[in-house]
């Protein structure tokens, strides 16, 4: 079985509309919160694509600018595009 | 102008072909590291977290922004007076160990920034020289107007400019990691080593504690900063790989070198602000646990997925997770006044929440806090010196933390004799790191050395502030004064400090060796007269412990494993300067 992978974000409403993108996105995705932080893990790879979450927001966001402000870590590599990130 | 996507991957690989100067000369080993590889097998060299100066700035600003909006709500002297009093501790603690050793950073990237092998390694690293002055700026941006309030938060800027024996232990390690290190050493000690394991610790899991412990200021600034890490850490997944490829051995050095001497310095500003500083109602997790949630698995994954190997000392790491701070934080509460933050002391609450958290290791720990409450409930509140060490404590010849690895049953100590000298290590580690690298290390005098040589002063109140550069201001203390509703008061014993060898020299007939007492947390310097029998010895070194191990007949010297007649002297023994002996009560 895959190693779980994925970002650790800095509480707040992209983080969510991000951690939301990604348990919508990957089966088996969890979101544990811990308090001053939110751990995303998916069975690797985890993906998570511009489109769904800005879907989520309601507006638009850059990669890799939005995401740089709400990733606090990750476990795993990070394979990092305009319109969609990997964590493997 | 292009859209960033459109000139990027020209602009972050552009790079000079040389003419008059050989790849070698621009690029010499002892600057830009090892392997020494020629320009195109750097060719490749890809980051994975890629932006543009542009997009930088603009992400920066936001992050900027976010940071000055919580410190115009949050970050008043009023507000720092309604947090929990030891946690101030905390703040005082991180304040001094981090925000100078994030401006070494800065060398360290600028170092990277000209001779890193691939130009865009060089470009990135330039953004991570910007990223480390702003981790320098923001925390001294918000201490500085609290240094009126409260002289201790002066030490967030002064502390690496002091002699003092914490500051001694962060330069060493922030000199060599930091200032001075190669990029290929820097990318894989800093970036893969410390920011993608250690400063995860400090930076992300602190901050759950920081906002259930009511200070959002410091949960911002710390995230805000390891927002900047997340990125700039990805050039050293960049390079390890090449490192790998060329010289799998060294890169596993490297790996397992840094891994330890990062591990002790997190030990002590982690270790000791979330088992101890943070108040256990506001706890909601252990230093052990988040260890295990940051280091043991996801940075463990991280070099699995490298294809490297755990560090080789994994089993003595392990056993140092559920011991070392807490060795570390009662041997520094015993000596409070030697540092420039307030300890508190664990009561019954605690001490049953840190059971729960560290089962079957708690127990020799709780001892020691019965010893030191006694001393309380013997003096007045507020008389530090009461419930205080006066013996110069020990410090390893690697890490220049005090002598504290081990449990309180059995330091871990080990000497070395290298030549004409003797050295001291807290760990098995430490002197492997030693032995491996010894003329980088062995010119380097700890504080025990420093007052044998007669540079530093062997009284602790002259030494503290003469030369650790205290005042009664801002010297460490209890941060409640003793004023414990548990402890109960008995019969008062009166409070000393008392000298324990002479400044500027010890006499002829002084031997000073390294005392371990069974129970204790920390080795201790003890100035043996060559006619003390064993018996007198294990009588100094228990008066020199009191403070944390009660008393007790029937103590034997033990050296090299043999137990020595209590009759004997030092000199027959056959003791000299700066040999080991442990005091304990096994018949074996």
């Amino acid at each position: 079985m895959a190693a779980s992978v994925g970002p650790v974000l800095k509480p707040g409403e992209v983080a969510d509309a991000i951690a939301s993108s990604i348990v919508d996105l990957n089966p088996g995705a969890r979101v544990v919160d811990r308090g001053g932080y939110l751990r995303v893990l998916a069975p690797g790879p985890c993906l998570v694509t511009r489109e769904a979450v800005e879907r989520r927001l309601g507006r638009a966001v850059s990669f890799p600018g939005d995401l740089e402000l709400a990733m606090l870590s990750f476990k795993g590599r990070l394979v990092l595009g305009p319109e969609r990130v990997e964590w493997r | 102008m292009a859209e960033p996507e459109g000139w990027q991957e020209l602009a972050r690989k552009l790079d000079w072909t040389f003419s008059y100067a050989s790849e070698r000369e621009v690029f010499p080993e002892e600057t830009s590291g090892r392997p020494w590889l020629p320009q195109e097998a750097w060719a490749d060299w890809e980051e994975s977290y890629r932006t543009t100066c542009r997009e930088y700035a603009a992400t920066q600003a936001r992050k900027e922004a976010a940071v000055r909006a919580v410190r115009e709500a949050a970050g008043r002297v009023e507000d720092f007076e309604k947090l929990p009093p030891e946690w101030l501790g905390a703040l005082k603690l991180h304040g001094a160990a981090l925000p100078l050793a994030e401006f070494a950073a800065t060398v360290g990237n600028l170092r990277a920034g000209r001779f890193a092998r691939a130009a865009a390694w060089r470009n990135a690293a330039l953004l991570g020289a910007l990223d480390e002055l702003r981790h320098t700026q923001i925390p001294l941006g918000i201490m500085h107007p609290l240094a009126r309030w409260d002289r201790q938060f002066d030490w967030a800027h002064r502390f690496y400019h002091t002699d003092n024996w914490v500051a001694i232990a962060a330069r060493h390690l922030a000199d060599e990691l930091l200032l001075c290190a190669n990029p290929i050493e820097f990318a894989v000690a800093t970036n893969v080593v410390f920011e993608t394991g250690f400063t995860n610790l400090q930076f992300v899991a602190l901050s759950a504690l920081a906002e259930a412990s009511g200070d959002a200021l410091f949960a911002e600034m710390v995230r805000s900063i390891q927002t900047d890490e997340a990125r700039h850490a990805q050039i050293g997944h960049a390079v390890l790989p090449k490192v790998i490829a060329h010289d799998r051995a060294y890169a596993q050095y490297l790996l397992d070198k840094w891994f330890w001497r990062s591990w002790h310095l997190f030990a002590v500003v982690t270790g000791f602000s979330m088992d101890y500083l943070t108040p256990v109602s506001r706890r909601t997790g252990s230093f052990r646990e988040f260890m295990q949630e940051w280091i043991v698995e996801q940075y463990l994954e991280t070099l699995a997925a490298f294809g490297m190997e755990r560090p080789w000392y994994w089993e003595t790491f392990l056993a140092s997770l559920e011991t070392y701070h807490h060795m570390v934080y009662a041997s520094a509460y015993t000596y409070r006044t030697t540092v420039w933050f307030d300890f508190v002391l664990p009561g019954p609450e605690e001490r049953a929440w840190l059971r729960e958290k560290y089962p079957g290791r708690w127990d020799a720990f709780d001892a020691v806090w019965e010893q030191v409450a006694s001393r309380w409930a013997e003096s007045d509140p507020g008389l530090d010196f009461a419930a205080h060490g006066t013996a110069i404590v020990s410090f390893c010849d690697m890490c220049q933390l005090v002598l504290c690895e081990g449990a309180p049953g059995a330091n871990a100590a080990r000497t070395l004799v290298r030549g004409d000298r003797k050295y001291i290590f807290c760990s098995e580690p430490c002197e492997w790191i030693f032995r491996q690298e010894t003329g980088r290390y062995a010119g380097h005098r700890d504080v025990v050395k420093r007052v044998l040589a007669g540079e530093a002063p062997g009284n602790l109140l002259a030494m503290l502030t003469r030369y650790f550069g205290l005042t009664e201001e801002t010297w460490g203390r209890d941060v409640r004064g003793g004023r414990y509703p548990w402890i109960r008061r008995g019969p008062r014993r009166p409070a000393s400090v008392e000298p324990v060898t002479r400044i500027g020299g010890v006499p002829d007939r002084t031997v000073p060796l390294y005392g371990f007492l069974e129970g204790d947390t920390i080795g201790l310097l003890v100035f043996a007269d060559a006619a003390d029998r064993m018996e007198d010895l294990a009588a100094k070194l228990e008066r020199s412990a009191q403070v944390r191990v009660r008393p007790r007949p029937g103590g034997r010297v033990r050296v090299g494993g043999r137990l020595l007649p209590g009759r004997l002297t030092v000199e027959e023994a056959g003791l000299s300067a700066l040999d080991r002996f442990d005091v304990t009560w096994g018949e074996a």
